[in-house]
């Protein structure tokens, strides 16, 4: 039942927003978000009452459909993400101002309803429904409010992630018409059997699906302009949520599907490649934007890496990392919006020796960026050990790849905060045009970042936990 | 039987009320609402078995009616009465001289439909299409000033007379083979010879024409386009999706392996073609309404997979297929009705200026694309379900291919929604704000409702489908 | 004697029916098809078919030619140099031409080794049925839906023509 109000109420927030005129939309959007953050922390404390955490309706009884939502360890885990996020971002971007704030909210939300719906769905045609339904909203966030090239790029990430669902869709049918019961229930899912011929056409059918959406390596063309180009809370939702919701299928739809299925070894490769040639790219990158989408690409590429090894340790590695990676990279984009509302540009050139100027905000970002490289203390380092590992007991050389692209990380984080916060500063960024002391409420969004970058650095236990339910 | 007798006489009252009517009268589309109204009636009545008109035992000899033909005929009526409401003005607009007519050719038109819905003899699958083609030939010319349409007229009578001679010698290869037009499997069952399997293929290729899918679409981007706006809407929606049933009647009728065991592969090279040929062309069209006559293509591709995978879940994917394309279909040509020529550009900022009509254009669009939660999502996603269930080693492939296809058709019904949302008009031409003409009330109220459908059959498909085994 | 007037109208069938393609002026294709329906009836007259014979004779060679005869004087195409044709499509569609005919005399002659079989099932020469008492009685019982079908679309037909042709 709390699973289902997860859904309903933002999307209940979103058509009064889409009513409303544009005044009160942002309060109203930080209300809905705030609903159901309250709502995510009841349903923690009371996982164990299937009244409360589980619902199941007939849909479309003559395909063995149902409306069911059941809240489990690793969907849960990523509620509590997308809900912690969605109210952070959404407060955060009363700092930026938007044209017709009421459709921007409520699109927001309506994101956020799709996620939740992604994350909870017992049902394999339910889950596509929601997981296409996530990126219309998303389509029309980037090309209504994105930047100068926003329509191009747009549509190429529309046309992109389409496709993937698509070969998602046939994948899942697949398995559909092969399962005892011709039913999409997620347990007649997990009771498919299938040939290791057949099971390997699906795995690359899935593979391609999900590798778009993370994205793995041939398939990340889209990703880093639409970074770029999309609104920043939209950039941090794609990056910080979506990018999840692929590894999440794997987890969830994949591998409990597959039986006695080893990884393809050009997975594997695919993704080894994801991950140096995302970090080499970013050292390279002389814009603060690309750098960071590049690293959310190599990260995702370890997290996909761990997965598909297979290994318990390096799994349950990822799926912390899932989350940690998640609030990390929502916090630099913030401060890239911060930077770039003051200074209008994010490339490195132009900025330097904002230490002097900036020290609060510079102190932010050194946490954030320590925590992106998987520091001890910080909240990612948990989680990249596992997955390390995890790894090294699946094949050592592969490990060797991954932990190299730790070490790159490191090069261009510190990279990146050199560049930024010391050297010369540059006349014209002395004198911003905006000269706004950021408001104390944008500051306190940052120390409830780094709160839980170094609680969770130091205590993950409750991370665990959930994910054990 | 009720819905053929009372299509036709309906026609000819319709005919004959040109001596009462002034001319543009608004009774007379009144009048064709009646009758529809009727057909509705009548038509559910004879499904809950009280027929009106039985001509004795003949029926069954030239007609079979089952439940499914009973609930197409009505999904017929319905778009029909859809159509009717949302273009009575331009009908009487069109040709006002004749606008009495105008409705007794669509009337029989429908007569004709009614008719291949329900064949069951080669003699009346070729008096339903040629009862539904001839109307629609002076249909597409109706238009008498424009070159164009005159173009479009004369290109559809030549090319449908050429289809009409191949169907009319398969008619003639089968009936040499069976010596009978019957057409059930105990009569061509045994027909392996090639005589009647090169007959049967005739009828198929020519019933092909007929829906103009690849390679015989030749016809249909010119015919499209010249043709009135409102009679397209007509051949696009109804017309195109009577012939596939007809079409797949022929098959069940025969048991698919009379045609030779090639059979699935035709079908496969003509589901591909389709799909390429319309979605390809389709991506580079100047105008909208040109771009929805290659996607008519692309759709009747899609719709070929119940003749590919033939089984029950094809029966109920076609129908929700028809419904939904129909409502998309006729959405997309009564927003194109209120612009002059329809060019992507005309589009740019519609959304500040029509939002109603924006949002309805869109959710049209994107059910075409098959997006969730609109019905077109369902009508894609039963084809395919039920082209894995019918087995073989092409399926996976051939679903696959579909896919990418159906990937590639959002990209030329997002270019409508990008000029719609994303780009703003340009400034200095007002003459795009003269040429686009608002909604009227009735309109948006019918649209409202046609636009829900969608959207509840992009939840709810079940809805349709459960009426099938009533 | 029958067989002898089956070959001998067959061949010239088809001989007509070549020149009406052939022959550059219009008007003298329209004569050869003429010629045309007349050896179709005669064929009608063989399977004893006299009423078919004798409808075709006035309907298509009397009605239906005499009008296209008019059409073709008033409108004066008979410019022989009117329809100049690409040499590819002449190569395409003469291809085309010969593979459909491959394909058909491929049925034909194939078709010939069932004769017998097909003897029971079609009507060959010898039957009544093409007499206009038995073909009345078949029409208005058996097949009287077909007819008044067949009326509908005939008044289809003509409100259309009526339309296109009114100005």
């Amino acid at each position: 039942m709390l699973a289902l109000l997860l859904i309903i109420v933002p999307l209940l927030f979103a058509l009064v927003l889409f009513a409303c005129k544009e005044g009160g939309a942002k309060r109203i959007a930080v209300v809905g978000s705030f609903i159901n953050l309250v709502i995510v922390g009841a349903l923690l404390l009371n996982h164990n009452n299937p009244y409360l955490s589980n619902f199941q309706i007939d849909w479309i009884s003559s395909l063995n459909a149902s409306f069911h939502l059941q809240v489990a360890g690793l969907g849960m885990l990523m509620a509590c993400l997308v809900a912690l996020a969605f109210f952070l971002i959404i407060l955060f971007s009363s700092e930026l101002s938007y044209k017709n704030e009421q459709y921007f909210y409520g699109l927001l939300l309506f994101v956020e309803a799709g996620l939740m719906g992604v994350f909870f769905a017992h049902d394999a045609l339910l889950f596509y429904f929601f997981w296409e339904l996530v990126i219309i909203p998303i389509y029309f966030l980037c090309s209504i409010w994105g930047g100068e090239k926003r329509i191009q790029v747009t549509l190429n990430f529309f046309i992109y992630t389409f496709l993937g669902s698509l070969f998602l869709l046939a994948a899942l049918l697949y398995i559909y018409s092969h399962t005892p019961d011709h039913s999409f229930a997620w347990e007649s899912f997990t009771k498919v059997q299938l040939s290791v011929k057949e099971q390997r056409v699906i795995f690359w059918l899935l593979f391609i699906a999900l590798a778009i959406k993370m994205p793995v390596f041939p398939f990340h063309t889209w990703q880093p302009n639409t970074y770029k180009e999309s609104p920043l809370p939209v950039t941090m939702v794609l990056s910080g949520l979506l990018a999840k919701m692929g590894l999440f299928a794997l987890l969830q739809w994949v591998l409990p599907v597959l039986h006695n299925f080893a990884t393809p070894q050009l997975a594997i490769i695919l993704c080894i490649i994801s991950i140096i040639y995302a970090s080499v790219i970013a050292l390279q990158q002389g814009d603060l934007k690309k750098m960071v989408a590049y690293s959310s690409m190599a990260h995702i590429g370890l997290m996909a890496l761990a997965i598909f090894s297979m290994n318990a340790t390096a799994i349950s590695g990822a799926s912390l990392q899932m989350f940690n990676h998640g609030i990390n990279v929502v916090a630099l984009w913030m401060i890239i919006a911060l930077l770039e509302k003051k200074y209008q540009t994010t490339y490195f050139t132009n900025l330097g020796g904002l230490a002097k100027t900036e020290p609060l905000l510079t102190l932010f970002f050194v946490i954030f960026m320590l925590a992106n490289i998987g520091l001890p203390l910080t909240n990612s380092f948990v989680g990249e050990f596992l997955m390390l590992f995890g790894i090294f007991s699946f094949n050592k050389i592969i490990a060797l790849f991954a932990g190299l692209s730790l070490i790159l990380s490191a090069t261009y984080s510190l990279g990146a905060i050199q560049k930024i916060f010391f050297g010369n500063l540059s006349e014209k960024n002395k004198h911003p045009l905006i000269a706004s002391a950021n408001a104390r409420w944008v500051v306190g969004i940052l120390v409830i970042f780094t709160l839980l970058i170094l609680f969770f650095g130091i205590y993950p236990a409750p991370l665990f936990k959930i994910l054990q339910f | 039987m009720n819905a053929i007798i009372i299509a036709s006489l309906g026609a000819i009252i319709l005919m004959l009320t040109n001596l009462f009517f002034r001319k543009r009268s608004k009774l007379l589309s009144v009048f064709a609402l009646l009758v529809v109204i009727l057909l509705i009636v009548f038509n559910t009545l004879e499904g809950q078995g009280l027929l009106f008109f039985y001509p004795a035992s003949l029926n069954s000899a030239f007609f079979q009616f089952s439940n499914f033909t009973y609930l197409f005929n009505n999904v017929l009526i319905l778009t029909f009465l859809i159509y009717i409401l949302l273009n009575k003005n331009y009908l009487l607009l069109i040709n006002p001289d004749h606008s009495a007519d105008i409705y007794a050719l669509l009337f029989f038109v429908m007569t004709g439909c009614f008719l291949l819905t329900s064949y069951n003899n080669l003699l009346s699958l070729f008096l339903g299409i040629e009862i539904m083609t001839i109307p629609l030939y002076v249909l597409a010319g109706m238009d008498k000033k424009n070159q164009k349409s005159n173009e479009a007229s004369l290109k559809y009578f030549l090319l449908g007379a050429f289809s009409t001679c191949i169907l009319l010698m398969g008619i003639t290869l089968l009936y040499g083979a069976t010596g009978s037009f019957a057409l059930n499997p105990f009569n061509t069952l045994n027909t392996t010879k090639l005589l009647g399997q090169v007959g049967m293929l005739f009828i198929f290729f020519a019933l092909l024409f007929k829906v103009g899918v690849a390679p015989f679409h030749f016809w249909v981007p010119d015919v499209y386009d010249g043709t009135p706006n409102v009679f397209t809407a007509f051949m696009a929606t109804i017309v195109k999706v009577v012939v596939i049933i007809a079409l797949l009647n022929f098959i069940n009728a025969l048991t698919p392996n009379c045609i030779g065991k090639s059979y699935k592969t035709i079908v496969l090279f003509v589901i591909i073609s389709t799909l390429a040929i319309g979605n390809f062309s389709a991506l580079s069209q100047p105008n909208v309404k040109r771009m929805m006559a290659y996607s008519s293509i692309a759709q009747a591709g899609f719709m070929l997979l119940a003749l590919y995978a033939l089984n029950d879940l094809a029966t109920q994917g076609i129908l929700i297929y028809a419904i939904v394309y129909s409502l998309s279909t006729l959405t997309i040509f009564a927003i194109l009705n209120k612009f002059s020529l329809a060019t992507f550009s005309d589009f740019n900022g519609l959304a500040k200026s029509q939002p109603l009509m924006a949002c309805f254009l869109t959710v049209a669009l994107l059910s075409l694309t098959g997006i969730p939660l609109t019905g077109g999502f369902f009508a894609k996603y039963y084809m395919l379900s039920a082209t894995f269930f019918s087995g073989g080693k092409y399926a996976l492939p051939l679903v696959i291919i579909c896919l990418i296809f159906a990937g590639i058709s959002a990209v030329y019904y997002l270019k409508v929604i990008q000029a719609m949302y994303f780009t703003t008009p340009p400034v200095t031409s007002d003459h795009a704000s003269i040429t686009i003409q608002p909604l009227a009330t009735l309109e948006k109220s019918i649209l409202l409702l046609v636009v829900i459908a969608i959207l509840f059959l992009g939840i709810f498909p079940s809805i349709v489908t459960q009426w099938l085994y009533f | 004697m029958a067989t002898s007037l089956f070959w001998l109208f067959s061949a010239l069938a088809i001989f007509a029916a070549v020149m009406v393609v052939t022959s550059r002026l219009a008007i003298y294709s329209i004569l050869w098809l003429v010629v045309l329906f007349f050896t179709i009836s005669g064929h009608y007259i063989l399977m004893n078919a006299q009423f078919l014979a004798i409808v075709n004779i006035i309907v298509y060679a009397g009605a239906i030619m005499v009008l296209f005869l008019f059409v073709v004087m008033l409108m004066n195409v008979n410019d022989p140099n009117d329809n100049k044709k690409s040499i590819g499509l002449a190569i395409f569609g003469g291809l085309a031409t010969i593979l459909f005919l491959l394909s058909i005399l491929n049925i034909v002659f194939n078709a010939q080794h069932t004769t017998k079989e097909i003897n029971d099932l079609a009507t060959t020469s010898t039957g009544d049925i093409g007499l206009v008492q038995n073909l009345g009685m078949e029409l208005f019982k058996n097949y009287v839906l077909p007819f008044e079908i067949c009326g509908v679309l005939f008044l289809s037909a003509i409100i259309g023509a009526v339309t296109l042709g009114k100005r």
